[in-house]
């Protein structure tokens, strides 16, 4: 139900990528990625035996609310830079496809310019999210019940660091593709 | 600026902004950082921006989005909603375009499995459109039913608008789901009826030639039970376990997906690599909607500061608009953004402003959620930005299918719609009943 008429789907960007840095860069990304993909199945998993051993046993799993809530935040963390490289963000098209009728270099650059303005937002979170860490870290801030069960935050605070500022070099790297010029094909497809 | 001002200039320059193509999610970060940077400071803003991203989706109830995408996706590959089409054309096959109103309630009956409009489409225009131009329907009315149908998918639930209008509402997603079922069936016999008045006065616009009425061998008892019990399975699992107590709807959602693999594996419809790729893909639609959620709690937190929901509900409901004014108004505005801006977004842009003002002009919210949920997905049907026209192109094998060809087929499909928002405003029990009880 996005906004994405040209989603296609794909992986690896094809031909650009050519070079190893940028090959090992997108190869971590997609790492990150695929980390995100298992926690959707964990996620599934960790739920579901929640309900069995709730209603077979009469106890609750621990932490299984608080472990989930962290698990969501992560799978987006951990997947928005393969959705950056792959253009897979809602937008509006109607008026970037006009003008790339006629000027496609105007319209690749004005693409380009919003991928900086992504790249300072997830930037900002990223800068933020590093306060949030250390403040977590001395804090030694935790989830779950102290006695039972409990787990540091940490561990999930620096995922999500790492996941906006790999979404924010991303951006940048998008910005440079476009601006080198259109992919083969003529559409502006990363 | 006063801080009204600084909430005005913050939609607008979002506005601009989305439609000249920034992402919609960084779109509204950016500029609810701005709104938050004149209102206080640039330091404010950027702690802001921090506790959104690290906070906003620290919710057990958002773990509910991959899973029922997950699950959505599941009963796509593994052929249950041909089964159900199959099922409702045998039972309607001496009806008068009987397969246009087999695809509707297909299509009701699939969206009780599968939250998201895109998963109906792409199944059945694969399979109702072959088999309806086959048995001599036009292509521009066999697809026009699919995409009409499809809405259901998101208004019966489980449905996917529906949690992020529960989120943004503050009402308990169970009940939301219970509110769709009244309209869900409202809307299915709105559009049979539709497709029955086309039949009759307009043969030509539904008919190639005369309907070839094949001798399609009713269905063994048997068939039925093995086509019929993967959906009542599912159905009976979800929305039994939610109402029944046993389950809340994250749960529910947990329980549907691994049950929906569980019939994609005894089906044999699943392999390693297409699991994957349905496990990334999941990711992916999950990443696109809770960004922008994150993105419009940003916004939505920039506006409480600015103080401007609140000034907005007092001018509009105590002038001269009045409540249902007001409702027009904010219909209108849903359609118009709709043939450009797609569903969730619409619905994350335009809550934030106006829930605050359904309050105050005494609209039940539970009802209110119905009609934006019914409002914005006729724009999934509207050019030149309709997803689901879109998506039965994609799916489509037919390579000289034209898109506006199903759009036009589509408009009768819409008209059943913006019925159904009338009768919805005049009788709003057939929303509130069943969510109220």
């Amino acid at each position: 139900m996005q906004g994405e008429e040209r989603s296609t789907g794909a992986d690896a960007p094809p031909g650009t990528s050519g070079r190893a840095p940028l090959r090992l860069w997108n190869a971590c990304v997609d790492g990150l990625a695929a980390l995100g993909t298992v926690m959707i199945v964990l996620l599934m998993i960790m739920i579901v035996a929640d309900v069995v051993v709730r209603n077979l046993l009469g106890a609750s799993l621990p932490m299984i609310a608080e472990l989930g809530a962290l698990t969501v935040v992560l799978i987006v963390f951990l997947q928005l830079g393969t959705a950056v490289r792959n253009d897979r963000l809602a937008s509006t098209d109607f008026f970037l496809e006009a003008v790339s009728i006629r000027r496609p270099r105007a319209a690749a650059s004005i693409r380009a310019v919003w991928d900086l303005f992504g790249a300072a937002v997830c930037a900002g979170i990223a800068w933020s999210s590093w306060g949030i860490l250390q403040r977590d870290i001395e804090h030694r801030e935790f989830i779950g019940v102290t006695g039972v069960m409990t787990m540091q935050t940490a561990p999930f605070r620096a995922l999500i660091f790492v996941g906006a500022a790999v979404a924010a070099i991303q951006f940048v790297l998008l910005a440079a593709r476009r601006l080198r010029g259109p992919a083969p094909g003529g559409d502006s497809a990363p | 600026m006063t801080g009204i001002e600084v909430g005005v200039s913050a939609i607008a320059v979002l506005l601009l902004l989305i439609i000249l193509g920034m992402p919609i999610g960084v779109a509204m970060m950016v500029a609810s950082f701005g709104g938050v940077a004149f209102i206080r400071n640039e330091a404010v803003a950027i702690r802001m921006l921090g506790s959104v991203a690290n906070d906003s989706l620290e919710e057990y109830l958002f773990a509910i989005v991959p899973l029922f995408v997950m699950m959505g996706l599941l009963v796509t590959i593994s052929g249950v909603g041909k089964d159900t089409f199959d099922l409702f054309e045998r039972m309607l096959r001496r009806v008068k375009a009987g397969l246009g109103i087999a695809t509707v309630f297909a299509n009701a009956v699939f969206a009780s499995i599968t939250g998201i409009s895109v998963a109906s489409a792409s199944v059945f225009a694969r399979v109702a459109v072959p088999e309806m131009v086959r048995h001599g329907y036009t292509r521009r009315f066999s697809t026009g039913v699919v995409a009409g149908s499809s809405v259901l998918g998101m208004l019966i639930p489980p449905s996917l608008l529906m949690i992020v209008y529960a989120v943004l509402a503050e009402e308990s997603v169970g009940r939301m789901f219970l509110s769709g079922v009244g309209p869900g069936i409202l809307l299915s016999m709105l559009f049979a009826v539709t497709i029955l008045i086309m039949a009759y006065w307009r043969p030509a616009w539904v008919f190639e030639e005369e309907a070839r009425l094949e001798a399609v061998p009713p269905s063994s008892v048997l068939d039925v039970l093995r086509k019929g019990a993967p959906i009542v399975l599912l159905v009976t699992l979800v929305l039994g376990g939610l109402y029944g107590g046993f389950l809340n709807p994250t749960e529910a959602g947990a329980a549907g997906a691994l049950g929906a693999l569980g019939i994609a594996l005894q089906r044999r419809s699943l392999n390693p690599s297409k699991f994957w790729a349905l496990l990334v893909e999941t990711g992916q639609i999950t990443v696109s909607v809770l960004f922008l959620i994150v993105a419009a709690t940003f916004f939505s937190r920039m506006l409480a500061m600015s103080g401007l929901p609140s000034a907005l509900a007092e001018f509009l409901i105590g002038g001269t608009l009045g409540p249902y004014g007001f409702l027009l108004l904010f219909i209108a505005l849903i359609i118009v953004m709709g043939c450009f801006i797609d569903s969730i977004s619409i619905m994350l842009i335009l809550l934030p402003i106006v829930l605050p003002v359904a309050q105050a002009a005494g609209f039940d919210m539970i009802w209110f959620g119905v009609m934006t949920v019914v409002a914005v997905e006729i724009g999934l049907l509207t050019p030149p930005f309709g997803l689901s026209v879109y998506t039965i192109k994609a799916a489509s094998d037919d390579r000289t299918l034209k898109v506006g060809e199903i759009f036009r087929g589509s408009m009768p499909f819409v008209l059943a719609m913006v019925v159904c928002l009338i009768i919805l405003t005049i009788f709003p029990q057939i929303a509130t009943w069943l969510a109220r009880l």
